[in-house]
């Protein structure tokens, strides 16, 4: 039986948020036929649109203090977004580089976030090679939990967060992987 | 059949709503933006709302926030539906005023469900009920400094709003009281002229020294001067208290920091003690030393509410440590205001000043809550 969802939003646009190091940033992203890693990642854009944007302090993050129709976003003061699963992975040809069978829990500090959470590998986790050699920008955290170092009692979590690399001033991991499901 | 207000400003969400609703059983009404649903809740009080958080214009907390600070609207439910899904969006909601809170995107029998459990709940009858006497609610902590004399201050102007009537606010600090100040008052008979009566004081001279302000608020000042002997000053209060009794619904007092004789006689005269406390060790530590005391003066454990004043941006310890710490429920939270100075500063209630910031809505919170405990 079809079931209908209530605001779910135009088709083709996704509610993200995301966070610079002094905003959270809750909009809506037109991916079409693609995913928020694809935008993210794409290194053609340095901007993204985004639509019905609510603008919050890090300080204050549950209240508004401004809404934008539509407003642009400059990626790489973008510290990390919070995203669903299914818009976590890229699309199309460049998904078959994911979906690895090992998990590590991990440790990043951004300015002005800590985040904890695991990232899946094929094969032992080289942390160079994930945080200064990687192709994309902006990596894969799945069980995120993201805390604002000078508020730690603000914590954010998602389905899976997207983290600038580019930002990441610490990146720590476990030594021993579980096995992912 | 109950009413529901449904505001919106995604006219596809107002549609398929309309429709669920109706089918459920609902009365609907709908809004598309914030003002629009105000308008609508303010002339035709529903008995349900269910708002959008992400609007244009007024957002969905600022409508919450205005609902429950509006007398006809502030028993209604209300569910919040947003796509900001963390926790601290929960919790700003719940202290905007919302009672749940929803997660897009959402299946309609979801929220029919919650919209169900959420009306079966019980909830104050609207109409305020004639209180047979004039309460009296002391506003007391052992700790100064945590913002006890701003919350009775906006305290007092949330009855006097909550009642539609003149409510009576008193000054009991001896040494140096602020409350005339906040109200940007200058009388000229205080506290003082009626301890030089004693307890012989009259209802007319008491009349002289209540000055009027214009929230409806008659304010008995301290003395302008520290009083630092005031030997029989607890009997003065006592025939205060009661004739004020007679002739207000509420009188709130804000007492000093101290257990003197004066604070004493007004605590055992009080019907309700908020005993105010502040998210420190400090402060948690008088509060659990103040407790046998109030309880030694007569008062049951219904009658000694915890309000948590966050009177800094940051509480350096979360309000279930608090809880922990003392062992009872925290009956409010009143979040930090950072326009609460800049009120102060200009001798006009937080309350009057932003009514829709989230510490003027929990306050009138606060005085609703109060005032159906009293009907019961």
């Amino acid at each position: 039986m079809k079931r209908t969802i209530v605001g779910a939003g135009p088709r083709g646009y996704v509610t993200v948020d995301f966070f610079t190091g002094d905003y959270r940033v809750s909009a809506q992203i037109n991916v079409r036929n693609r995913t928020v890693n694809d935008i993210l990642n794409d290194k053609r854009l340095s901007y993204i649109e985004v639509f019905d944007t609510y603008i919050s302090r890090i300080s204050q993050p549950g209240y508004i203090v401004g809404s934008h129709h539509v407003a642009l976003l400059r990626k790489d003061t973008i510290s990390f977004a919070i995203v669903p699963t299914g818009e976590s992975r890229p699309s199309g040809q460049r998904a078959y580089r994911y979906g690895g069978k090992l998990l590590y829990q991990v440790f990043l500090t951004l300015p002005a976030f800590e985040i904890q959470g695991k990232v899946h590998t094929t094969g032992k986790l080289d942390l160079y090679a994930f945080l200064a050699t990687n192709v994309d920008d902006f990596v894969i955290l799945t069980e995120p939990v993201a805390r604002v170092a000078n508020f730690p009692d603000n914590t954010f979590s998602g389905e899976a967060f997207l983290v600038n690399r580019l930002l990441v001033t610490m990146f720590c991991a476990s030594e021993q992987p579980e096995r992912a499901a | 059949m109950s009413t529901v207000l449904i505001i919106d400003d995604d006219p596809s969400v107002l549609k398929l709503l309309d429709f669920a609703m109706s089918k459920a059983g609902f009365r609907v009404v709908l809004a598309g933006d914030g003002e629009e649903g105000l308008e609508k809740a303010q002339a035709n009080p529903p008995d349900l709302a269910i708002v959008d958080v992400m609007m244009p214009g007024l957002d969905g907390y600022e409508v919450c926030r205005r609902l429950r600070a509006d007398p006809r609207t502030a028993g209604m439910a209300i569910i919040v539906l947003t796509a900001r899904a963390q926790a601290v969006d929960r919790k700003v909601a719940l202290e905007a005023g919302a009672d749940e809170y929803l997660v897009k995107p959402i299946m309609p029998d979801e929220l029919i469900r919650l919209a169900r459990e959420v009306l079966a709940r019980p909830r104050a009858a609207a109409p305020l009920v004639e209180l047979p006497q004039g309460r009296v609610v002391t506003v007391f902590s052992l700790r100064g400094g945590i913002g006890v004399t701003s919350l009775a201050v906006n305290l007092a102007v949330a009855f006097a709003h909550l009642r539609q009537e003149e409510v009576s606010l008193l000054d009991l600090s001896l040494l140096a009281g602020h409350v005339a100040l906040m109200l940007n008052l200058q009388p000229q008979l205080t506290l003082a002229n009626l301890l030089e009566q004693g307890s012989e004081a009259e209802e007319e001279t008491l009349d002289r020294c209540l000055a009027r302000h214009s929230s409806g608020v008659r304010v008995l000042a301290a003395p302008p001067q520290p009083v630092t002997s005031a030997s029989g000053g607890g009997q003065v209060v006592k025939r205060i208290v009661s004739l004020l009794r007679g002739r207000f619904p509420y009188v709130v007092a804000d007492t000093a920091s101290t257990l003197d004789e004066v604070t004493t006689a007004v605590l055992t005269a009080s019907d309700l003690v908020l005993v105010i406390v502040a998210a420190e060790v400090q402060a948690l530590q008088t509060a659990i030393v103040s407790l046998p005391a109030l309880r030694a003066l007569g008062h049951e454990d219904d009658d000694l509410w915890l309000v948590l004043n966050q009177y800094t941006p940051k509480s350096p310890l979360p309000t279930q440590a608090a809880e922990k710490a003392l062992r009872r429920p925290v009956r409010a939270t009143i979040p930090y205001e950072p326009a609460l100075p800049q009120a102060i500063q200009r001798g006009v209630p937080l309350i009057l000043h932003q009514p829709t910031s989230p510490m003027a809505t929990a306050v009138a919170r606060l005085a609703y809550q109060i005032d159906k405990h009293f009907e019961k």
